[in-house]
């Protein structure tokens, strides 16, 4: 009864592909040794040479909403393969035994690869996004779920090793990650919230259409300090859709009263600490200064940096 | 209502009736206790459906067991459920045996149809034909086997276009990347393929026309 089809590889998650990759925001460190990765696959014959390969399997580690599944995606596209975003939930089952057999069929799976229209197959990069809840630890076993579980992380680590593509992993929570499979991540790559300038290209990239002059997107990155980049795209989403849909309602659209609307709709996850914005409200002096109506980018003289317009245009998806 | 008099031995009859009814609790016993061993099993986390399935195979005679499977086997593939009809099952039953090559051939041949042939693969050997003559004699010979695809066959994606690969070498490839970055194209816009050496080209005129890593804005 156990003897299942073959289950398609877009049974266990979502296929991404390159074409529909969106541009990361990076702070320095991490981005010298991504771009150090990419060098370093597309040198796989001159490293063959010596006797040496390229890494092929990192883990991403950081808080929810720090963008690692863009990441992910994004250097999945630069090296022009398809990425399977594996979703936990498809994997794993309550049965014994049904979850490690769903794990020998997607790295089964990805060895063969995905077929593209010419027929030809691609390789495919796995992202195993929460994989603390495939890997949680070992745990000595007291009832036989436990037993299978220690077993499925075993499937887990021999499966991981013996695989020969792309690997990347991102959980929000580095330790509860058997250590066994830590190791077996050539790169650990701990992902920050962002900083002041990270703050100021994702609100510009965001906000576009509208634009803002430096100083007033300075204070407005200043006022979003702790914010996650999930979270500042759902707010430059949100002020957007009122400044469409406002008027609509006849809603009041002074600064002000915009501003708490957006403000009240969209929250930071507790455990995350609120910026300034949400304690302050309309009275955060980043609003005081806010330009209003809010200017398109094209009317402001002085932007925050002459390569944000450049990469509005390319970010916007 | 009192016991009847003159009538059959009613004191009997309940007596049996009584033993009727006491079995039947103890039955109904046993099958709480049956389910509660299934509860039990299903916190371990081992599926009931699996587990009543064991226990139905295991109480027929493997004799039994084979004839249902069988027939079962029959049945599937006479409605088009089944993925191997019982004669390959058969035929693989035959494999497991550890017959040597030719005690293989020699069984095939019992097999091979008046009108048909078979055509015998082995891993590391030749495949074999194997066919009747007129008089109804079989034979066997080897044949030249078309090449098998190399690859393990892939599972199909969902429709997806791939750019059209410009016809350009390594250098032209950057231009391209160049080319790309001053029409404010993104990084990822890179026609080349995965495995195509102009591809890190194409990646490498971009950053160097914007100074940018290809990660974001610095």
């Amino acid at each position: 009864m156990f003897a299942q089809p073959k289950k398609g590889l877009d049974t266990f998650g979502d296929i991404f592909w390159p074409s529909e990759a969106a541009e990361p925001i990076l702070a320095r460190p991490v981005r010298l040794a991504l771009t150090e990765w990419l060098t370093e696959i597309w040198a796989e014959q001159e490293l063959a040479a010596v006797g040496i390969g390229p890494r092929k399997r990192a883990i991403f580690d950081g808080p929810p909403g720090v963008g690692k599944t863009t990441l992910a995606h994004h250097l999945a596209a630069r090296l022009g393969l398809p990425m399977l975003a594996v979703r936990p939930e498809r994997v794993i089952s309550k049965w014994v035994g049904e979850t490690g057999w769903n794990l020998g069929a997607l790295f089964d799976g990805a060895a063969a690869g995905l077929s593209a229209d010419d027929g030809e197959p691609v390789p495919v990069v796995l992202f195993l996004d929460e994989f603390d809840a495939l890997s949680r630890q070992r745990r000595r076993g007291e009832q036989a779920s436990d037993d299978s579980r220690n077993e499925e992380v075993n499937t887990l680590l021999q499966r991981i090793e013996q695989h020969k593509g792309f690997l990347i992993a991102a959980t929000n929570y580095g330790s509860h990650i058997d250590q066994a499979i830590w190791r077996r991540f050539d790169m650990h790559i701990t992902l920050e919230l962002p900083g002041q300038q990270e703050r100021e290209h994702i609100l510009a990239r965001y906000l576009a259409p509208y634009g803002l002059p430096l100083l007033s997107l300075r204070d407005l990155a200043e006022a979003f300090e702790t914010a996650s980049p999930a979270l500042m795209r759902s707010f430059c989403e949100n002020f957007k859709r009122q400044l469409i849909i406002g008027p609509k309602l006849h809603s009041d659209m002074r600064k002000g009263a915009v501003l708490e609307r957006i403000v009240s709709a969209v929250h930071p996850h507790p455990d995350m600490g609120k910026p300034r914005l949400w304690t302050l409200g309309a009275r955060d002096p980043a609003v005081i200064r806010l330009p209003w109506p809010l200017p398109l980018a094209t009317d402001v003289s002085e932007l925050a940096d002459t390569s944000v317009d450049n990469i509005v245009l390319i970010g916007a998806r | 209502m009192g016991m009847g008099m003159n009538t059959i031995d009613g004191r009997k009859l309940l007596n049996y009736i009584e033993r009727v009814e006491a079995l039947n609790r103890d039955i109904k016993a046993a099958k709480d206790d049956i389910k509660s061993v299934v509860v039990d099993a299903a916190r371990d986390g081992f599926s009931p459906k699996g587990i009543q399935f064991c226990v139905k195979v295991r109480s027929q005679k493997p004799r039994e067991f084979e004839e249902n499977e069988q027939l079962r086997d029959m049945y599937l593939h006479a409605i088009g459920m089944a993925d191997t009809p019982p004669l390959f099952r058969a035929l693989d039953a035959f494999a497991g045996q550890q017959l040597g090559r030719d005690e293989l051939i020699e069984k095939f041949k019992e097999l091979v149809p008046s009108k048909g042939e078979i055509t015998l693969k082995l891993e590391g050997a030749a495949p074999m034909r194997l066919w009747r003559d007129k008089d109804g004699n079989p034979h066997a010979e080897e044949v030249k086997a078309p090449k098998p695809s190399a690859k393990a066959p892939a599972q199909s994606g969902p429709a997806h276009q791939a750019p059209d690969v410009p016809d350009v070498d390594g250098d032209g490839a950057m231009e391209l990347g160049r080319a790309a970055a001053r029409e404010n194209k993104a990084i990822i816009s890179n026609p080349f393929p995965f495995g195509d050496n102009r591809r890190p080209r194409f990646d490498e005129g971009w950053r160097k026309e914007t100074g940018n890593d290809g990660f974001g804005p610095e």
